[in-house]
C-alpha cells in the first residue's frame, strides 16, 4: 500500500457514501411492508420541510457515520480485504435500492 | 412562483438528460482499468449531483402542488414517480461512490488500484443504468402533468 493512511479515507468515504442508499432502500422497505400509509391520493400535502424521502436520506447519513469508524479501522487493519468489501458492498446497496425502488415504491 | 417553477422543472429534466449521457463517458470509459478520466468522472458527478440538488429543492412544491392530482388521475404514474425518486438517490450515491474511487487511483499501489478501478467502473456502470431509468421516468410524469 503506498499510502495506507490515504487508502483508509478513501475506503471510509466510499463505505459512507455506499451504505447511504442502502440504509434508504431498508428504511423504505419497512416504512412500505410495516407501517399503514395511507392512499396518497386522499392525503392534502401541505408545503413543509419534513419530506420523508429527506429524512431517510439523513437517517442513512447519519448510520453511515456511525460505521465510518469501524470502517476507517478495518480499511487500516485489512486493506486487501477492505477493497473487495467495498465490492460487495457496491453490489448488496445497488440490489437493495432496485429492489426496493421497483417493487416497494 | 410557478412560472419559476415550471422554468427549473425543465432545467432540472434538461440536466437530467445531460447527466445519463455525462454518466454513459465513464461508465464506458473505465472498463479498462488503466484508464484515467478524471475530468469526465468529475463533470459527469458534478452534473449529476447538481441536478439532485435541484430536484431536491423541487420535490416539496411538487409534493405540495402535483402529487395529489398525479395519484387520483394516474395511480400508476404516481407511483412512478415515487419509483424515480429512490432510484435517483442510487444514481447519485454510486457515481459519487466512482468518482471518490477513480480519483484515489494514484495514491493506491497496483493491487489495490485494479480493484478500486473496478469499482469505480461497476459504480458509474450501476449509475447510469439507474439515471436513465429515473430520467426516463421524469419525462413520462412531466410530459403528464407539470407545475
Amino acid at each position: 500500500m503506498r499510502d495506507a493512511p490515504a487508502f483508509a479515507v478513501v475506503a471510509t468515504a466510499i463505505a459512507v457514501v455506499l451504505c447511504i442508499p442502502a440504509v434508504y432502500a431498508a428504511l423504505r422497505a419497512y416504512d412500505v411492508l410495516f407501517r399503514d400509509e395511507p392512499d396518497p391520493a386522499t392525503v392534502i400535502w401541505s408545503w413543509s420541510g419534513h419530506v420523508a424521502m429527506f429524512w431517510r436520506l439523513a437517517i442513512g447519513g447519519y448510520m453511515a457515520a456511525t460505521i465510518a469508524p469501524a470502517a476507517y479501522w478495518a480499511a487500516r487493519r485489512h486493506p486487501a480485504f477492505a477493497a473487495k468489501a467495498l465490492g460487495v458492498l457496491l453490489f448488496v446497496a445497488s440490489s437493495l435500492l432496485v429492489v426496493q425502488g421497483v417493487l416497494l415504491p | 412562483m410557478i412560472q419559476l417553477l415550471r422554468v427549473l422543472e425543465r432545467i432540472h429534466g434538461h440536466l437530467g438528460w445531460l447527466a445519463v449521457a455525462a454518466l454513459l463517458h465513464p461508465a464506458v470509459l473505465l472498463r479498462r482499468p488503466r484508464r484515467r478520466a478524471r475530468l469526465a468522472v468529475s463533470l459527469a458527478t458534478g452534473l449529476v449531483v447538481g441536478t439532485a440538488i435541484l430536484g431536491g429543492y423541487l420535490y416539496p412544491e411538487y409534493r405540495s402542488r402535483l402529487k395529489q392530482s398525479i395519484f387520483i388521475d394516474t395511480p400508476a404514474l404516481g407511483w412512478m414517480f415515487e419509483r424515480k425518486e429512490h432510484l435517483a438517490v442510487g444514481a447519485v450515491a454510486f457515481a459519487l461512490a466512482g468518482c471518490i474511487a477513480h480519483l484515489s487511483l494514484p495514491w493506491m499501489d497496483e493491487t489495490t488500484a485494479d480493484t478500486m478501478a473496478r469499482l469505480a467502473h461497476r459504480s458509474f456502470v450501476v449509475a447510469f443504468v439507474l439515471a436513465a431509468a429515473v430520467a426516463c421516468i421524469g419525462v413520462a410524469v412531466a410530459s403528464f402533468r407539470s407545475f
